[in-house]
């Protein structure tokens, strides 16, 4: 029973944990007086696995998408020219989903320990799909399936995601228990905290593979990504039809956002200044390093990094994008919720 | 030649109408049938659908729709203190908005409209 509340109390959201579970200890000792302890329990496991599965299931759907998706097309679509990247490709998104499972659920519950649990049972939902399409097809046989290899690491896959789903789904966690914390004291607190996590990641990804260059669709996601954050969050001060609130609060945001991320960047660039400088895409930067007559290429790339972090033109321009996407999120809001919203 | 007759839906009002589910919970709110259900929080809510759908009902479901209706604005919740047998913890009582009222009625005359001289077969005969 501790072990169901405690679970109970995890899935659910601030506002709901103190009068739901009283509602749900309530009924659960009336059930005891009427119908005997082991009914009870059973009620209890079951509404209590139902919020769990409230919690999960986008997640294991997502995550399922991905694992069967590519047994899938392995099999049926494109057997040979998928093969090369499809683990890569597979284990990048399913790393993905869990993080975000695990940012979404620690803001929701305000509970890093909510995290792992949404994310083991979202990795239930991939087992079962994943064995039951391995059933179909041993059923129904298809080439791929006839190397035994093929057949246990579908098998096996699930069960390989569990720690993966996890370590992803702690890492958000904390990610999101830390936006979270800063969303609840300030905008502006929110955009370093946000600019911190984006500067963060990139520094990860260049100490992993310094030498890649910058990945168009890469880019363009990272920008859709942070822009619906940073809406996200705007409309949530859209408070009592105050859209000016909303601007406001995305202007901050896109700011302070792109400040953060930029001393981050800066920060990269000087740690990995030996690597990043061999990349294609510092060409042109060299080429006026050596038109420029500064002494070292360092001295030069921090000049450039510092010019655009302090130019106005990009001021403006991430105050006129923050201030648009504030009023989107704005507008957004009035529509979701369609009476005056209670003050934070 | 005759000029064809314009049907006009009004597609705000269609997506607006609410399903048997948040009827069945605005309707618990509104004429609640026993003592437990007048007192309007969670459980008695809970209780309340499941003997107007005469069907066991998850909790989960009922606190979700719950949600949701009060951000729309159909119901509005207050805290209360909670007693001995819930361990002390508060209660969330729930109580109808005029704009819940007024988004039963539209359901009801909805469903009126569309059942308007519909005479189906006996149960079995068809």
């Amino acid at each position: 029973m501790m072990l169901l509340e405690g679970l109970l109390r995890l899935v659910l959201v601030e506002r709901d944990r103190e009068p739901v579970s009283g509602d749900l200890l309530e009924e659960y000792r009336e059930l005891v007086a009427a119908d005997g302890a082991a009914t009870a329990r059973r009620w209890y496991r079951r509404q209590v696995l139902g919020f769990v599965s409230r919690c999960s299931w986008p997640w294991g759907l997502a995550a399922t998408l991905v694992v069967v998706g590519r047994y899938f097309l392995d099999d049926f679509v494109l057997p040979h020219l998928f093969d090369p990247q499809r683990a890569e490709i597979m284990t990048r998104l399913a790393i993905d989903i869990f993080f975000f499972a695990g940012a979404v659920t620690a803001w929701r519950t305000q509970r890093i320990a909510s995290a792992p649990v949404v994310a083991l049972a979202a990795t239930l939902v991939v087992a079962i799909a994943s064995w039951i399409y391995v059933a179909i097809v041993m059923i129904a046989p298809v080439p791929a399936w006839s190397t035994p290899a093929d057949l246990g690491e579908a098998l096996f896959i699930p069960i390989l995601l569990a720690g993966l789903a996890l370590a992803a789904s702690i890492v958000g966690a904390l990610v999101g228990r830390l936006l979270q914390f800063a969303d609840r004291r300030s905008a502006a607190l929110f955009g370093i905290a946000f600019g911190g996590v984006l500067g963060v990641a990139n520094l990860i990804d260049t100490y992993r593979d310094p030498l890649s260059d910058d990945n168009a669709l890469v880019m363009l996601t990272m920008l859709a990504a942070t822009l619906a954050v940073v809406s996200f969050v705007a409309s949530r001060r859209y408070v009592d039809g105050r859209m000016r609130d909303a601007i406001i609060a995305g202007v901050v945001i896109a700011v302070s956002t792109a400040v953060m991320a930029s001393l981050l960047n800066l920060v990269r660039v000087n740690v990995f200044l030996h690597d990043i400088q061999n990349r294609d895409d510092w060409r042109n930067l060299l080429a006026r390093y050596r038109a420029s007559g500064y002494p070292t290429l360092r001295a030069y790339a921090n000049h450039e990094y510092v010019s655009g972090l302090l130019s106005p033109t990009s001021f403006v321009v991430t105050a006129v994008i923050g201030g648009m996407t504030g009023a989107i999120g704005g507008v957004l809001r009035k529509l979701t919720h369609r009476e005056p919203l209670q003050p934070r | 030649m005759p000029r064809p007759s314009v049907v006009v839906y009004n597609v705000d009002n269609l997506a607006e109408h609410l399903g048997t589910f948040e009827q069945a919970i605005l309707l618990a709110l509104v004429h609640p049938r026993t003592a437990l259900g007048r007192e309007g929080y969670g459980r008695a809510i809970l209780k309340e659908v499941q003997q107007r759908l005469e069907r066991d009902v998850s909790a989960g479901a009922v606190y979700a729709t719950l949600d949701r209706l009060e951000q729309k604005g159909y119901i509005s919740s207050r805290l209360a203190e909670g007693s001995a047998e819930r361990g002390g913890r508060p209660k969330r009582h729930y109580a109808i908005q005029p704009k819940g009222v007024r988004a039963l009625h539209e359901a009801r005359t909805a469903t009126a409209r569309l059942w308007a001289g519909v005479r189906l077969p006996a149960k079995g005969s068809a």
